[in-house]
């Protein structure tokens, strides 16, 4: 089998010669899924040189085409042989053929709706879509939980919220009914939209995940945690100009800020990530005891765990970050400073789940995380840091497209003082 | 006829050395050269005591014992102090070059007119035979004190080698057989291989020392430089011997040794009858070795060899 | 019962090869206990096999096994309470004597060996009749050299040598990887089954993970010659293939959070 891509205005014609049957099935769908998050999400499968098409074919075309339905993409198979034809409709798959007419038309319909778009100079060769959403968009941050890093974790220092759909935050913490069953547990976690993934400090190394469903609303224990409330202001997508292009999460950052026209900002971003470069605890803060060090090398290793390479390339990265380089934040607990930008702190966490493409244009955060989580569990958890030893660091974390919702924020009263 | 009888009877005596060549390069897979120093020690030791008037049984025994105390002193050497097969050998060999000449007091001891260990047998035959000086052994006449001789040291081949046989055969000889095949698997079931080693060198210095013995009787002097070669004497019999049988089972291989030291002798017997100078016999020897040695065979040789190095490295 | 206590060794010491092989190992192996020991190349894994075995001494450190300290015992003696099987199938039997002969061996495995015959006829019908438990119909071939069979009936073998006198514990190491694919598998779990069958206490060491997902009931993990971790009871009835991976994983990047990283982490980690 062989897979020839063609790009047509916003259309990517594909012509398959061969054979699509199980042997090629596989490799047919990954072929055409690195098209995908190339960004283009009108396909034409030009079958007219297509020998033999099987089941399995069949299904992989399927799968396509619930892919790109879901982005609001379309696809479907042009100048069809009279084999292919018998198939599908035998298939009762006869819809997927596109008539010939159908073919010219299919010019992006811009949801222009409510925003504006602008784009923005491009950064080492990504390129900025700003979207505006809602004027004076602000995000009200608050500070929960009171436990000062690698000190004993006392009972005052947790407390206990619910992650419903308009809150997002970030921290460690742990879903369990009381402080003393979650004291074994504690570990990072991130909410997005009632969603809430959390890495348990108990050693599985696999993270859990919550979602609100009917009457059920997430509720975390969380011995530190910052979390937001309120409108986003504006929605940056961002894509490479060519392949081989990435952005790094600073310069994302500093995209942020200027955007937002603020010092101080959130942000969630679902990111396809080029590499990460984070740490997670491996053991819960909660069983540090008095005489524990767990800041101090060499025994941080048995509390911390770090990448040690940039890690999980390719994947989809759904991000949380609070920043600010107002100096009156300087007091606010939790946000540390970023090496490569003096006079930035923030605070991100990821969570990596597989790539799924998101649809074009302006979106909404809510329907986009669920069609992130839809069919896909995280695979990690990690809170981002920047590796700045000289020669051998690992660097930033970094992202090859994406979509990100942000918006000025503002600290609660309580938060600040 | 003398030349078939005296190949025949130095034949079987030398069988003997052969099998002790054979526990040790076969069996125990040690490159033992001790053995030019023993069949010396052996020979010397039983010549002395004969002329000092001991029997020739109780001579004969020493010297056997003898030589298996050289054995002990390499075996000790290579396990103890992990001085290298050959080294150990080299050692102890150059070490009995004095200790046969103090042992002897000169270079050479004569045994004339004394007491062989087949003058029984002989006396037997003169009493058979109403005291004729000769036998009439299939039509030719054989001298009294060559067919005693023959005789003696055929009794006394068999009865060792079938002891031997017996002995490979019981739980120590097979652990002793294992040893030299796979030193890691006789030590996991519990046998100490160098132990095993030592005990082998004994065994087959031994053997090597009782054929000393049996030759000075034969020829009638014990001589310093009597061992020289000896070592390859004994390969070219067990090469040829292992041409003859194939070796499976002990009681073969054995039978291979014997018959090919008595082949080797008549080989040697024809030769020299046929012009071959005696000086040029070592060199033959040693190429005939050669030979078989880098012939397929050969090869075979020496892979054996390299593996078990390998598993004990 | 097995008890290992600071079991210390370093080759080639004050040399620029020098290897710390074993740093210290304590492990305590319940009687009938079947373990397995896993570990990346140079992990220690076969040293400390080895080190049970008695293939050298260690420096510092103790072995006991059940309450004999056999720490300062030779090799061969250890043989009395140690049934081993190679990761070479021509390591554990001697090639050119028969399969009888083998056997005999490892009757006496640790004991006096005397000047009696070996292959009494009655002793023959004992190896005939528990060497064809096997099913290899070697039974028949009782005279033919060792060196005719195949890795995997070497293999079988050797374990049935190892286990005719019940050993107090019995060491495997790596008997299944020099095989091939069903050999190792029919090996691994006659393996298995001898163990159940005499209730055996055991030490595997084996490079596969499968098989230390599948065989034993205890896991012990080992890195630059430490534990690092241990799967036992309950824990061990859930770890998959990937989970050991993890943990392997897990174990190299903690390597790599040295001095500055910890540092980084101090500034950025809060």
């Amino acid at each position: 089998m062989n897979l020839e891509t063609q790009i047509q205005g916003s259309r990517a014609v594909l012509k398959v010669t061969g054979r699509l049957d199980a042997a090629w099935a596989e490799h047919f769908h990954n072929s055409i899924q690195e098209v995908i998050r190339e960004g283009h999400h009108h396909l034409r499968i030009d079958t007219s040189r297509l020998e033999y098409l099987s089941s399995a074919g069949i299904r992989s075309l399927l799968r396509i085409q619930r892919e790109l339905n879901s982005v609001k993409g379309s696809f479907g198979i042009i100048h069809p042989s009279a084999f292919v034809a018998e198939t599908l409709r035998l298939s009762g798959l006869q819809q997927m053929i596109m008539p010939e007419s159908e073919t010219s038309d299919v010019e992006t319909v811009q949801d222009a709706g409510m925003s504006s778009l602008a784009a923005l100079q491009p950064i080492s060769g990504i390129r900025f879509e700003k979207h505006s959403l809602k004027e004076q968009g602000k995000i009200t941050v608050q500070r929960n939980g009171r436990w000062k890093s690698w000190q004993p974790v006392r009972k005052e220092d947790a407390v206990e919220i619910s992650f419903s759909k308009n809150i997002f935050g970030l921290g460690i913490g742990a879903p369990e009914h009381d402080i003393e069953a979650a004291r074994t547990r504690f570990g990072e976690f991130i909410a997005v939209s009632g969603h809430v993934v959390w890495l348990p400090g108990d050693g599985t190394a696999t993270p859990d995940y919550l979602e609100q469903a009917e009457l059920f609303i997430p509720r975390l224990h969380v011995i530190q945690s910052l979390s937001g409330e309120g409108d986003f202001s504006h929605l940056l997508r961002f894509s490479p100009g060519e392949k081989g292009n990435f952005l790094n999460i600073s310069d994302l950052f500093l995209q942020v800020l200027q955007t937002t026209q603020s010092n101080a900002a959130a942000m969630i971003g679902i990111v396809e990530v080029e590499g990460l470069v984070g740490s997670s605890l491996s053991k819960s803060p909660g069983l540090i005891s008095e005489t524990d060090r767990p800041g101090d090398f060499p025994e941080i290793r048995n509390w911390l765990r770090f990448c040690g390479e940039r890690i999980h390339s390719q994947t989809q990265a759904l991000v949380v970050s609070f920043l600010s380089r107002d100096p009156s934040h300087s007091s606010i607990p939790h946000l540390s400073p970023l090496p490569s930008i003096p006079g930035l702190r923030v605070h991100t966490h990821a969570s990596i789940l597989p790539y799924r493409p998101l649809q074009q244009g302006i979106l909404e955060l809510e329907s986009s995380v669920r069609t992130v989580f839809e069919d896909n569990e995280p695979i990690d958890l990690l809170h981002l840091i920047e590796d700045d030893r000289p020669l051998i660091g690992l660097g930033q974390s970094a992202f090859i497209r994406g979509a990100c919702w942000c918006a000025p924020l503002q600290f609660s009263k309580e938060t600040s003082s | 006829m003398t030349l078939v009888i005296g190949a025949f009877t130095i034949g079987l005596i030398l069988s003997l050395l052969s099998m002790g060549v054979w526990i040790s390069f076969r069996i125990l897979r040690y490159c033992d050269i001790t053995v030019d120093g023993s069949i010396t020690l052996g020979a010397s030791v039983t010549a002395v005591m004969i002329i000092n008037g001991w029997s020739p049984w109780s001579a004969t025994i020493a010297g056997t014992l003898a030589g298996g105390a050289a054995g002990f002193a390499t075996g000790m050497l290579h396990t103890k102090f992990r001085i290298q097969e050959l080294l150990a050998g080299i050692l102890v060999m150059t070490a009995l070059y004095s200790v046969n000449l103090r042992v002897m007091g000169k270079s050479n001891v004569p045994l004339i007119n004394v007491e062989n260990i087949s003058s029984p047998v002989g006396r037997m035959l003169n009493r058979g035979t109403g005291g004729a000086d000769s036998i009439n052994l299939l039509g030719w006449a054989v001298p009294i004190q060559d067919a005693s001789m023959l005789i003696t040291v055929l009794i006394i081949t068999v009865i060792v080698a079938l002891f031997i046989r017996r002995f490979l055969l019981t739980h120590l000889g097979t652990a002793m057989r294992a040893t030299g095949e796979n030193p890691q698997m006789v030590r996991a079931q519990g046998v100490n291989n160098q132990t095993m080693i030592v005990f082998g060198l004994v065994f087959a210095n031994a053997l090597v020392g009782m054929s000393g013995a049996l030759l000075a009787q034969y020829q009638g002097f014990a001589d310093v430089q009597m061992g020289i070669g000896m070592i390859v004497w004994g390969l070219a019999s067990i090469i040829i011997g292992e041409a003859l049988v194939s070796k499976c089972t002990p009681g073969f291989a054995l039978c291979g040794a014997i018959m090919g030291t008595i082949l080797f002798r008549l080989l040697v017997a024809i030769a020299l009858r046929w012009g071959l100078n005696p000086n040029d016999l070592k060199l033959v020897t040693a190429v005939f070795v050669f030979a078989a040695l880098v012939l397929p065979g050969g090869i075979k040789y020496f892979i054996g060899k390299y593996s078990k190095e390998k598993l004990n490295g | 019962m097995v008890s290992i206590r600071d079991l210390t060794k370093t080759f080639f010491p004050k040399t620029p090869n020098e290897v710390k092989a074993l740093r210290g190992i304590d492990l305590d192996i319940p009687e009938g206990c079947f373990a397995a020991i896993i570990g990346t190349n140079g992990s220690g894994k076969s040293t400390l096999l080895n080190a049970v075995a008695g293939t050298f001494k260690p420096d510092q450190g103790n072995i006991l096994i059940g309450r004999q300290d056999i720490t300062n015992w030779a090799e061969y003696r250890r043989a009395s309470l140690i049934g081993r099987v190679f990761q070479n199938p021509f390591a554990g039997t001697a090639a050119e004597m028969t399969i009888a002969e083998n056997v005999v061996m490892a009757m006496r495995r640790g004991c006096r060996r005397g000047l009696g015959l070996a292959l009494r006829r009655s002793v023959r019908h004992e190896i005939a009749e528990r060497i064809s438990s096997l099913k290899m119909g070697l039974e028949d071939r009782l005279d033919n050299p060792i060196g005719t069979l195949s890795g995997g009936q070497r293999q079988a073998l050797t374990l049935l040598m190892a286990t005719w006198l019940r050993p107090s514990l019995l060491l495997l190491d790596e008997h299944t990887a020099a095989l091939d694919p069903k050999s190792a598998a029919q090996v691994a779990e006659l393996t298995l089954e001898i163990i159940r069958r005499e209730k055996l206490t055991a030490l595997m060491v084996t490079h596969s993970m499968q098989q230390a997902v599948q065989l034993p009931e205890h896991i012990i993990m080992m890195h630059k010659g430490e534990i690092v971790r241990q799967f036992g009871g309950q824990e061990k009835a859930r770890v998959r293939v990937s989970d050991l991976l993890a943990a392997f994983d897990h174990v190299r990047r903690q390597e790599q959070l040295d001095p500055a990283v910890s540092e980084i982490l101090g500034s950025q980690y809060v």
